[in-house]
């Protein structure tokens, strides 16, 4: 049943790509001797990206007392990485489609998940004092790619998927074991690592159900195996079924986190991700319908 | 009539006496009854406590969130935490989910019954 996954990943030739000033901006950061003020005169050249990485860095994401006017200044500010990854959060989030279609994927949900599970990675990462809070978010909104992937290049097999989520009322991944053999978490991950995107990334993405097998980056993939949980538990978005995957409790010890952590991170979560969605989503609240997190308990 | 704190203070509440800020400039009159914006402008002052009528604090119980609406909630939660309770944390996130949530819904109740 279903097609092999190497035949599913040429397919993967024809997704959309990365914007070409992220893949410069990822190559010159990869070079030692690039400067903040080189980086800064790429990203100057797109204006609708540097207006909006301005207001993501100007935003409650941060909370800077001044207004910082200038990429370059921005960069000095938050860093190189933090920059790129800022850079490829808004960029993603341009490439995939955002609203329903008729009896489809569920977009919006897929998103508010995405970033909800985003917006917990990087509450996760001050939590357990990990310093690339940038990354955990990049990586917990591109922990569920693959089931983009899945809905657009894989219609038939997904849409069989979606059926026996719905007779069964389980996890996604389980169903996609069963019919694809093999899951949108490694799709996900064969994905970013064909867009060149950091084994920290990758990681994280393509295990985040099994987290236990991480080898380079257990951490960050245990952040957002465990973001993913909090996201679900706290009913942001829609991940694709109403089901709460089993916390892997070596994810867990690797963390280092105490249980008395949980509140206070589940609590963090919600702001996070309310800032977060105004800061990405500037006219949320005229487009949407409902301001941001308080979107309604939906009969699916 | 009763002190209030001022973060104890509820839209609707009335006041028995006048507020003034530092300066002595009158904030607020008596008679006044509070609205959320008041309460913001004597929060932004610093005022610690006001004198409100006794009989509106009274009734500002704790508004009970809907039994039917809890029991939606509760149900809802176990399917889908279903299968992965065998573990204290998952556990710990349910208990915490279920708070979070009927906060969430309590506020949303209120909102709406001011209109």
């Amino acid at each position: 049943m279903g097609r092999r996954l190497d035949t599913v990943l040429k397919q993967i030739y024809t997704l959309p790509t990365l914007p070409v000033v992220l893949t410069t901006v990822l190559e010159l950061i990869r070079n030692p001797k690039t400067s903040a003020a080189d980086i800064g005169r790429v990203i100057s050249k797109d204006q609708i990206l540097t207006a909006r990485l301005l207001k993501l860095v100007n935003s409650a994401f941060y909370g800077f007392p001044r207004r910082i006017s200038t990429v370059s200044h921005a960069i000095t500010v938050i860093g190189f990485d933090a920059l790129t990854n800022l850079i490829l959060a808004t960029s993603v989030l341009d490439i995939f489609p955002k609203e329903n279609q008729e009896g489809g994927f569920d977009y919006e949900g897929f998103w508010e998940h995405s970033i909800g599970t985003a917006a917990g990675a990087k509450v996760i990462a001050g939590f357990i004092s990990y310093n690339g809070k940038e990354e955990l978010f990049v990586a917990g909104l591109l922990h569920d790619i693959g089931k983009i992937v899945e809905a657009q290049f894989m219609q038939k097999e997904f849409l069989k998927v979606r059926e026996e989520i719905h007779n069964n009322a389980g996890l996604m991944v389980n169903e996609e074991a069963k019919i694809l053999g093999y899951t949108h978490a490694r799709i996900g991950g064969e994905l970013i690592d064909k867009w060149g995107l950091p084994a920290s990334l990758v990681e994280p993405v393509a295990l985040h159900h099994e987290p236990q097998l991480a080898r380079e980056f257990p951490r960050q993939t245990a952040a957002v195996h465990l973001a993913d949980i909090l996201c679900r538990a706290k009913d942001i978005g829609y991940g694709g079924d109403n089901k709460i995957p089993p916390l892997n409790p070596v994810a867990w010890e690797s963390l280092g986190l105490r249980i008395s952590d949980i509140e206070p991170i589940m609590e963090r979560m919600e702001t996070e991700f309310e800032a977060t969605i105004s800061a990405l989503y500037p006219s949320s609240t005229s487009e949407r319908g409902t301001p941001p997190g308080e979107q309604k308990w939906r009969e699916r | 009539m009763a002190v209030v704190k001022l973060n104890d203070l509820k839209p609707g509440m009335k006041l028995t006496e006048p507020v003034f800020n530092i300066n002595g400039n009158l904030l607020l009159r008596e008679g006044v009854e509070l609205t959320a914006r008041h309460i913001s402008i004597l929060k932004a002052w610093g005022v610690s406590q006001v004198e409100v009528d006794s009989q509106e604090k009274t009734d500002q119980r704790k508004p009970e969130l809907n039994p039917q609406v809890l029991c939606a909630l509760q149900e809802r939660l176990r399917t889908k935490f279903f299968g992965v309770l065998n573990n204290e944390i998952m556990r710990e996130i349910m208990r915490i989910a279920e708070k979070q949530a009927i906060r969430k819904l309590m506020l949303a109740s209120t909102r709406e019954s001011r209109g």
